[in-house]
């Protein structure tokens, strides 16, 4: 389960942080607050707290150079930074409303 | 090579081996893989034969819906044209969308996986052979009455997505709309049982030393649209569900008067909706990075990124669902998520594209019908996925939607995603199972008269949508939209041409065959081009590079001498290797089943239950449904019979088990999936119960007794308690275990009757507001977990009082335990939530 997890660890922050982000707006919604302050500062610690998990499981990306294991990071590196670019990219534009 | 199972690598250093086979043990393998005959080709379980009938099936409903289509477009080509009526024009453009998003795209992606995935990774069959084949006749014999519908006029008549209140008993008022809801539900089934199949496939059934970085790319897109299913389709069967409760008990779940929400469907829709266009979209894309490294005799340019970018677009599409309800008015902060993640996901779709185009840079493309429609399809797919982008910018969604516009982005998505990839693999597929190879002059004319034809129907489209004109109308008047249309219509009808000569082209060229074929023609890498039987290859290789068949010039010589794993049949049985899933490194030998009417029965009377609660023939509804029940029963009890062989000789002096238990097996594998698609359904119950609470919190009643909610609770822990302890005794006293069993489920049925009768004593009415219909769905959807598990707890107790529960075997009180345990957890968490929103909390 570890191994599945580091490997796929780029898109699996992407949906904790997407969700975290829905409920957020959701909850902003519901209270009729979605343009006070709250919303987004609790939507930036979110996404700060998920960029730092990704940076986080990067640090945790070591291994040899088998073919297996190369093949391995470096499609979870790579979901990393597709992940990192994507938090960053769905975030902004709603940190900025 | 680190070591995932403790299987010693230098153990494939043995292969190939050297010296004469005994002949015998071919000929034993040929028998026990036998051809059918006579009414054996319905029993028929073998992946070459299911998966064949799969893709005819997906195919013929394809065509079907391509008729329809053709029909509608006769009925647009003039303005207020009468050729056809309002309600038989929504009925067509209702069964078209259907038929071509669950009866044709679904299936047919699937059952290519079921027909080239055992070749493809060099097993010998699916890991669960019946599963196949049941989810292929309850498909088949199902759609097939769905279809039927039409003729009659009771198909559906609103919409592929059936939004609701249209599809309401007040405005839905006949059968047509119910025909849809339970229509696809055996569709459902269907579905999810391949996924189940597909996963544990890929992940446990790979040729020795075929370690994931090795694995074909159609292999890891398989995998991926398989846990997509598993993720996505338990919200379409939910909605589905509480739909067909609202129209049917008139519990109030979409209808806003009563404290239900009509948006509360487009969630659950769109949650599998959107998905399912990638869900589509990904095998077909898996197909394109086979054969375009084929067609260019080149390896795939970036295979570590393409495969990246299928499990990336696996995840951000279920961020999209929202993508398609800009319009309800949802409050802007929300939108922007859903419409950044929109433009998002074409980034990994987008590096799938750029690798196939370095793929036939880097190459020399050698022309031939797969290449022309692989390419064709990269043009309508790339044209499709920039309309998409423009249609995830909210501020255009607002003019677009509901236009034609829209209707030719989903189609060059599809088509170019979908039925292009689909029919360059036919093309590129047939001469591994036909005599004779498909002709190049003929599918080369359909080549062009369809990719012509796509772009006169659907290019237009986009302005006519810009123009104004409207979705799902069955008229128009006579003014700037009648051009446009003309044009559309003319194209629809040279695709139709060109898919007529596809179909002359199969029946013309296309013959059948497992072992007499025409052959690896396009010169391709991968192993299910290794000559083949019924038995797949003779012999399962090892794998040490991703394209063995150019690395390894003699592979096909050597596997057809049997040099390599499992020459013979081990066992005297039908059976495969159950490998490892990073390194694929052989565990144990799987004993598999052979043909059986048990299966089929079960399909027969699962599709007969589904089909007879549409037209109200309650009684022989419940009848088909014991009946299936019985089938799937009796279809068991053949499984984990006594063992005559422990450990066999699987080649080369290596020996492995022939059983194995718990998180090794293959079987633990398919019920954890299957309870991944239960929680899936649970949660997404969970969601509508918060999503619906939070439009009037206000409105929902008082607490109930607190002290009932603890015993019910009490009761489900001892239930959970009961079911985890099982298996542990089973080494011990298999005959407690099957008590235990027993224990847990009457502990879960207490639990479950003191809750509903708690419920029922504080006056709970489904019908009056939707708090007390998600209350009831919550009580129907554990109702159903405890008969089922009633029905293992007595399953248990009749194997153990007919000799069949021995220490050395629990992988049978394993699953049940597995199940008892997920569905008393599910009741733990069930009261809580119901009561827990009560309490005001």
């Amino acid at each position: 389960m570890r191994k599945w997890l580091l490997f796929l660890a780029g898109p699996l922050i992407w949906v904790i942080h997407f969700i975290a982000i829905y409920v957020i707006a959701s909850i902003a919604a519901l209270a009729h607050q979605t343009h006070d302050l709250w919303p987004r500062m609790a939507i930036g610690i979110v996404t700060a707290a998920a960029l730092i998990a990704f940076i986080a499981a990067l640090s945790l990306m070591r291994g040899d150079h088998e073919r297996l294991e190369v093949f391995k990071r470096n499609v979870a590196m790579g979901g990393v930074v597709l992940g990192f670019v994507a938090v960053i990219w769905q975030t902004l534009p709603a940190l900025a409303l | 090579m680190k070591s995932e199972t403790g299987f010693d690598h230098d153990l494939y250093k043995r292969f190939p081996t050297k010296g004469p086979r005994p002949e015998s043990e071919f000929d034993e393998l040929q028998r026990i893989w036998c051809k059918p005959k006579g009414l054996e080709y319905l029993t028929v379980v073998n992946n070459n034969y299911v998966g064949l009938y799969y893709v005819g099936g997906a195919f013929l409903f394809f065509l079907l819906a391509g008729v329809l289509a053709l029909i509608m477009r006769t009925q647009l080509a003039l303005p207020l044209n009468g050729f056809l009526d309002q309600e038989t024009y929504n009925q067509i453009f209702t069964m078209h969308g259907t038929v071509m998003m669950f009866l044709f795209a679904v299936p047919a992606v699937e059952a290519l996986g079921i027909l080239l995935l055992p070749q493809m990774l060099a097993a010998r069959d699916m890991p669960f052979p019946r599963l196949s084949a049941y989810a292929f006749w309850a498909y088949f014999l199902g759609g097939l009455a769905f279809f039927c519908s039409i003729f009659v006029g009771l198909a559906p008549n609103g919409g592929w997505f059936m939004y609701p209140p249209l599809t309401s008993m007040t405005y839905s008022p006949g059968i047509n709309a119910d025909f849809w809801l339970l229509g696809i539900g055996f569709i459902e089934i269907s579905a999810i049982a391949g996924a189940i199949e597909i996963i544990v496939g890929v992940l446990r059934t790979r040729a020795p030393g075929m370690s994931l970085d090795k694995l074909p790319i159609f292999a890891w897109s398989m995998l991926v649209f398989a846990v997509m299913i598993v993720i996505a389709f338990p919200s379409i069967i939910l909605a589905t569900l509480l739909l067909e409760l609202e129209r049917a008990l008139n519990w109030p779940f979409f209808d806003g008067l009563r404290g239900g929400d009509p948006l509360l469907w487009q969630h659950l829709f769109w949650f599998f909706g959107h998905p399912d266009v990638y869900i589509i979209f990904l095998p077909a894309a898996g197909m394109m990075s086979m054969i375009i490294p084929a067609i260019t005799r080149t390896p795939l340019v970036g295979h570590n990124f393409v495969v990246l970018a299928i499990l990336a677009t696996g995840f951000i599409s279920f961020g999209v669902w929202v993508h398609h309800m800009f319009t309800t008015g949802l409050p802007p902060l929300s939108t922007a998520f859903f419409s950044a993640a929109g433009m998002a996901v074409s980034v990994p779709a987008g590096l799938q594209v750029f690798a196939w185009i370095a793929t036939l840079a880097a190459g020399k493309i050698r022309w031939s019908v797969p290449a022309y429609f692989a390419i064709g399809s990269i043009v309508i797919f790339v044209m499709g996925g920039l309309t998409g982008v423009m249609l995830a910018l909210v501020p255009f969604d607002w003019v677009a939607h509901d236009t034609y516009f829209v209707v030719a982005h989903l189609h060059y998505v599809l088509i170019g995603g979908m039925v292009f990839p689909l029919i360059a693999a036919f093309y590129f597929w047939a001469p591994m199972m036909s005599k004779r190879r498909l002709s190049e002059r003929l599918g080369r004319w359909a080549f062009w008269l369809m990719f012509i034809g796509m772009h006169v129907t659907f290019l237009v489209m986009h302005w006519t949508g810009l123009m104004g004109m409207p979705r799902r109308v069955y008229t128009y008047p006579d003014s700037d939209w009648t051009l446009p249309n003309q044009i559309s219509t003319v194209g629809a009808f040279l695709i139709g041409l060109g898919v007529l000569l596809i179909v002359i082209d199969l029946v013309r060229n296309f013959r059948f065959s497992a072992t007499d074929t025409v052959g690896n023609i396009y010169d391709a890498g991968t192993l299910e081009w290794l000559p083949t039987g019924l038995y797949s290859s003779r012999s399962i290789p090892v794998v040490k590079s991703r394209y063995p068949l150019w690395d390894d010039p003699n592979l096909s010589r050597d596997v057809e001498e049997g040099r390599y794993f499992l020459p013979n049949s081990a066992t005297g049985e039908r059976e495969t290797i159950v490998t490892s899933p990073w390194n694929a490194e052989p565990q144990y030998l799987q004993r598999m089943p052979g043909p059986s009417w048990f299966h089929l029965g079960a399909a027969v009377f699962t599709a007969g239950f589904f089909l007879l609660l549409t037209v109200q023939l309650y009684w022989l509804s419940a009848a088909s449904g014991l009946l299936a029940i019985g089938c799937i029963l009796r279809w068991a009890w053949a499984n984990d019979l006594p063992i005559v062989h422990t450990a066999v000789d699987i080649g080369a002096g290596i020996k492995v088990a022939t059983y194995a238990h718990g998180p090794r097996s293959h079987g633990w594998w398919a019920m954890s999936v299957l309870l991944v698609v239960a929680g899936m359904i649970f949660l997404m119950l969970m969601f509508s119960y918060v999503f619906l609470w939070s439009r009037q919190p206000e409105l929902w009643p008082d607490a109930r007794p607190l002290a009932i909610l603890f015993t019910s609770l009490a009761l489900s822990a001892a239930s959970l308690a009961s079911a985890l302890i099982a298996p542990r005794l089973y080494a011990r006293a298999p005959w407690a275990a099957a008590l235990l069993a027993l224990l847990s489920a009457a502990l879960l049925t207490s639990a479950w009757f003191v809750d509903a009768l708690d419920w029922r004593a504080g006056g709970l009415d489904p019908e009056l507001h939707a708090h007390g219909a998600l209350v009831a769905a919550f009580l129907s959807w554990q109702g159903f977990f405890v008969v089922v598990a009633a029905l293992m707890g007595l399953y248990a107790i009749a194997r153990w009082k007919a000799g069949l529960l021995a220490r050395e075997r629990p992988a049978t009180i394993e699953s049940i335990s597995l199940f008892q345990a997920y569905a008393a957890g599910q009741a733990l968490v069930a009261l809580t939530i119901t009561r827990a929103f009560v309490l005001g909390v």
